[in-house]
């Protein structure tokens, strides 16, 4: 289905070197001493999935929960429930009041669990944990 | 089988480069490292907003008048990589499965990109790469859109999210049909 041939050419089209049956295949970005670095093909899939993949980048983007039946709450951007996140954007609704806030800066997940359950408890929306 | 496409591709530019563009009827662009599909001109497909929003970005940028170009584009379908579709999502992995089974190093000097650089680098010469050796005249996919997904509030409770654009890469203007070229100026 593809021709190496074809590639070598169109390699030397773009004036890239490149090498056949290498020990280390990827990308070599080669300093002039000769020493490089090299990204290899799963680095580039890597790549293509955070760049390409819809449902990878809802799943790192949306962290959405029903904190109890009265309480939602969803998350927005690459929230990462261990670690100390700036979020794009938090949405909480209680019952039929709806709060969204953006750029809050929560230190640790307990932080934003405890905001959470203030907000439970007597729904003061204001200010992040 | 193989057959005829049409697309209806949008590009946001500004006024002054729409002269040029109109004058020389071709696009000119500059080669980069990052490009998600490769080096070519991109294009939303059938999403003016989209080129609006991005006229009104280089246009800030270059203190210029944002204005929306309309070009159709024609090709046979084997000559358009659609990797919002099956097949063309089969090409790209066998690609790149070819390249790995082939254990190929490509070897480029040292820019001191930062890694994210690097791997943005390493896609858009896949891209490039795979473009020549099958003779694709252009490529596209929809893209997700990580910054800005509730555009449209309440379509995400139904799982609707916002995107980037269906964008088109045109790697060969010969498909372009420059007599269709219209210029819309935003306001």
């Amino acid at each position: 289905m593809f021709d190496i041939n074809k590639i070598m050419l169109a390699a030397e089209k773009l004036g890239l070197q490149i090498e056949l049956n290498a020990e280390n295949p990827g990308m070599h970005f080669v300093r002039e001493d000769n020493t490089s670095d090299y990204l290899t093909y799963d680095d580039l899939s890597k790549n293509f999935t955070k760049e390409f993949f819809a449902d990878q980048e809802a799943n790192e983007m949306d962290y959405h929960f029903n904190y109890s039946s009265f309480l939602n709450v969803t998350f927005g951007n690459h929230f990462l429930p261990n670690k100390s996140q700036k979020l794009e954007q938090i949405e909480i609704t209680v019952g039929d009041n709806r709060k969204t806030t953006k750029n809050s800066y929560y230190a640790s997940f307990e932080g934003m669990e405890n905001y959470v359950i203030a907000v439970n408890t007597n729904t003061n929306l204001t200010g992040a944990a | 089988m193989h057959y005829n496409r049409s697309f209806h591709c949008f590009h946001g530019t500004t006024t002054n480069r729409f002269e040029d563009i109109y004058e020389d009827r071709k696009f000119v662009y500059n080669q980069r490292k990052n490009h998600w599909l490769g080096n070519g001109i991109y294009f939303f497909l059938d999403d003016r907003e989209k080129a609006e929003w991005w006229a009104k970005t280089i246009s800030r940028r270059e203190k210029a008048v944002p204005c929306i170009v309309y070009i159709n584009g024609n090709a046979a379908s084997n000559e358009v990589l659609d990797l919002n579709t099956e097949s063309g999502q089969g090409i790209l992995q066998g690609f790149i499965e070819f390249l790995k089974a082939q254990k190929v190093a490509i070897k480029v000097p040292e820019t001191n990109l930062s890694k994210d650089e690097q791997e943005h680098y390493f896609r858009c010469i896949v891209m490039d790469l795979l473009a020549i050796e099958k003779g694709y005249k252009a490529s596209c996919y929809l893209f997700p859109n990580s910054s800005k997904p509730y555009m449209f509030d309440d379509l995400m409770s139904y799982g609707i999210m916002n995107n980037k654009g269906n964008q088109l890469c045109v790697y060969d203007q010969s498909i372009l049909d420059f007599n269709s070229l219209e210029k819309s100026v935003v306001r």
